[in-house]
């Protein structure tokens, strides 16, 4: 086994489940999640000697959402509703919150990017302004997207999340 | 707990069946397979001057392919994981060799010119795919590969849109936001933050039905900033819908 392997071998089992729950949340689907995550895992191992000192994880998250990303812009035409939708199952999150249905009926509300937007920013846990740098948009930018999307998911935001629903709570 | 709590909570809580474990054996023979790509464009190019790679030169595709049967030896063993199966290959190393014409963009970079050609595939799991497109630095005679794209699903000249990448640095040169459209484009657009932006074009040489495009940096400094492309007939037809 070459030097580093193990290292990379304890990097894929600490991280996978985690890289591809994200992957599954930013697609919606699991065997695509799947497939996303061994991709960047595959990438990330190419690139093993430059990242292992630095954030693979980072890395590996970067090259998962690339290539999900990637995937939409070539599939699908999407345009970002202005309207917000009726709500679709007349259910609240606060009532369903551990409803797997309910999450999964929610975010395919979503555009792509949305989805993007609510998995970096509540799910990896990343700030507006790294949203922003992994998305390559501004981070006015996000915090519009982050909006529409908690609103069309009918989920009140923190003040820092600017919510367009009276500015949150 | 407000709703966003409840949100990141529903957001965490676990698939009711946990993922497929990756498939470590894959997954290192995969990116085994493009570090030696890399090796070997790079000797290609120590050897007869015309080739050489001073950065990341991707083609990882994603498949879904039948896993193999057993594991190299000298890969770790991993748990078992029932499920579907995953996995990502890659094209062979024959990215240095232009397929006809080179594409140059007039883009200037230190090393040389930012250009654009085809080069072959062959790759028994890609049955539809025979070439792809790279974006290479040419100084001189010499080509430097930075960056190889292809198709990955299908056939690579089916209507429409191909594969789309780059937006990013390899080995200290920018490389842009390019793809292929196959059809009788002209003009291909999107928009950056609600302004248009275009692309510039340019017939594949060998087959005119191939079109290269690419995204001034300035203007697109990253696909994620893309909407979806719009192709456009001579006659101002839109191609795409």
């Amino acid at each position: 086994m070459a030097r580093g392997d193990d290292e990379f071998v304890e990097f894929v089992e600490a991280s996978s489940r985690r890289l591809t729950h994200g992957a599954y949340l930013l697609t919606g689907d699991r065997h695509q999640a799947e497939d996303a995550a061994q991709t960047a895992f595959a990438r990330t191992y190419a690139a093993w000697g430059r990242v292992r000192r630095k954030d693979a994880y980072a890395y590996a998250r970067t090259v998962l959402v690339n290539h999900v990303i990637d995937g939409w812009r070539r599939q699908i035409r999407e345009y970002a509703a202005d309207e917000l939708p009726e709500s679709a199952t007349g259910q609240d999150v606060a009532q369903a919150v551990s409803n797997r249905a309910w999450l999964t009926a929610a975010l395919a509300r979503l555009t792509g990017r949305e989805r993007a937007v609510v998995a970096l920013r509540h799910f990896f846990d990343l700030p507006e302004k790294e949203v922003a740098e992994e998305l390559g948009v501004s981070v006015g930018t996000v915090k519009s997207t982050n909006s529409r999307a908690l609103a069309k998911l009918r989920v009140d935001a923190e003040p820092e999340d600017e919510l367009i629903r009276g500015g949150g709570r | 707990m407000n709703d966003l709590d409840k949100l990141r909570a529903a957001l965490r809580e676990p698939p009711e069946q946990p993922f497929a474990t990756p498939d470590l054996g894959r997954i290192m023979a995969d990116g085994t397979r493009l570090r030696r790509r890399r090796r070997v464009v790079t000797g290609a190019g120590a050897a007869a001057a015309a080739a050489a790679v001073v950065g990341i030169v991707f083609g990882a595709v994603a498949l879904r392919t039948p896993s193999p049967p057993s594991r190299p030896a000298a890969q770790p063993p991993v748990a078992a994981a029932p499920g579907p199966v995953s996995t990502s290959t890659t094209v062979p190393p024959q990215e240095s060799r232009p397929q006809g014409s080179i594409i140059h963009t007039g883009t200037r970079y230190p090393a040389g010119e930012l250009v654009f050609y085809a080069y072959s595939i062959t790759e028994p799991t890609l049955p539809g795919v025979h070439f792809g497109v790279m974006a290479a630095v040419q100084s001189g005679g010499k080509l430097d590969p930075l960056y190889a794209n292809n198709e990955v699903r299908g056939s690579d000249r089916t209507f429409g849109f191909h594969t789309t990448a780059g937006g990013l640095d390899v080995g200290g040169e920018f490389v842009p936001v390019f793809g292929y459209f196959a059809g009788p484009a002209v003009r291909i657009t999107s928009t950056v933050h609600g302004k248009p932006v275009q692309a510039h074009t340019a017939k594949w040489s060998e087959d005119p039905s191939v079109v290269v495009f690419w995204f001034d940096q300035a203007q697109v400094p990253s696909g994620a900033q893309l909407t979806p492309l719009a192709a456009y007939a001579a006659d101002g037809t839109r191609l795409t819908t």
